[in-house]
């Protein structure tokens, strides 16, 4: 049975990657599944040329293309980042962070309480959170743009 | 898919089900697989299918397994402990329905 080359394997990934896939998991399930319909239609055809037999399996993904899919993906992504961070927020209250958190208020509330103008506490400490957060966002990215750049790849992935 | 909107509502049901009944599949191999047992007749969109699975594994029901095949890689889905358990309850869900639906469409006749 004809089969697809590597390099042909390597223009799927483009192909998802042209169609705003980003991740590497979702453009590797669709690189499978577009290689197997385009064997499956060289099973009956095998003259079939690749580039309108790729035509023909994607227009079975509806006149949406991928985008219904990377909707459902990032919703899907986004609840399991929420689930994360309300794991993190939860071990504030927990033994041993719940010193630190406590020991973090009373201490505020004790600065507060000996200052007659509040806003020189409050405003720099609402400024420096604001800025390590644009901070960490913008390095993050960074970092994501060079893993991409070097191995064209979002994602880590445990093949077994 | 075929009748769209009939159909639409037991989309989870059809890959909850199949997924009980075959240890793992891949995407393109349950598109395949329905259009066989059906013959033919319900056809799953590759853009329904994959949004419902990925649906499915963001809700802990399905597990993911990445094999190296050939020169390429292929994700399978298999049910979780929680997936197996929801796949009993949508069943009878689905039985449900059908039994109402028949009553309702062909409803018994009587002598009142």
């Amino acid at each position: 049975m004809k089969k697809l080359s590597d390099i042909q394997i390597d223009h799927l990934y483009e192909f998802t990657k042209n169609h705003y896939v980003e991740w590497y998991d979702v453009q590797t399930e669709l690189v499978d599944h577009l290689a197997n319909g385009i064997e499956n239609q060289w099973k009956i055809e095998p003259d079939f040329s690749f580039e309108n037999a790729l035509i023909k399996e994607f227009k079975k993904f509806g006149v949406f293309g991928f985008s219904d899919l990377i909707k459902e993906k990032t919703k899907a992504l986004n609840k399991c980042y929420r689930k994360h961070v309300w794991i993190y927020f939860k071990e504030f209250f927990r033994l041993p962070k719940i010193i630190i958190t406590l020991f973090s208020v009373w201490m505020l509330s004790l600065i507060l309480g000996m200052l007659q103008n509040k806003l020189y506490v409050t405003v720099p400490f609402v400024f420096i959170i604001f800025v390590m957060h644009v901070t960490y966002v913008y390095t993050q990215k960074k970092q994501i743009k060079y893993r991409i750049s070097k191995n064209g790849k979002n994602g880590l992935w445990i093949m077994s | 898919m075929k009748n769209t909107n009939l159909y639409k509502g037991s989309l989870i049901t059809i890959i909850l089900k199949l997924l009980n009944e075959h240890d793992k599949m891949y995407g393109y191999e349950i598109t395949q697989k329905v259009k066989e047992i059906t013959k033919n007749e319900l056809q799953l969109t590759e853009g329904a299918l994959y949004p419902a699975l990925h649906k499915l594994e963001a809700q802990g029901l399905l597990d993911v397994e990445v094999i190296k095949v050939g020169n390429r890689v292929r994700k399978y889905y298999k049910l979780t402990e929680a997936g197996t358990k929801e796949t009993v309850d949508k069943l009878v869900e689905l039985e449900n329905y059908i039994k109402n639906m028949r009553a309702l469409v062909n409803p018994k006749f009587r002598l009142e």
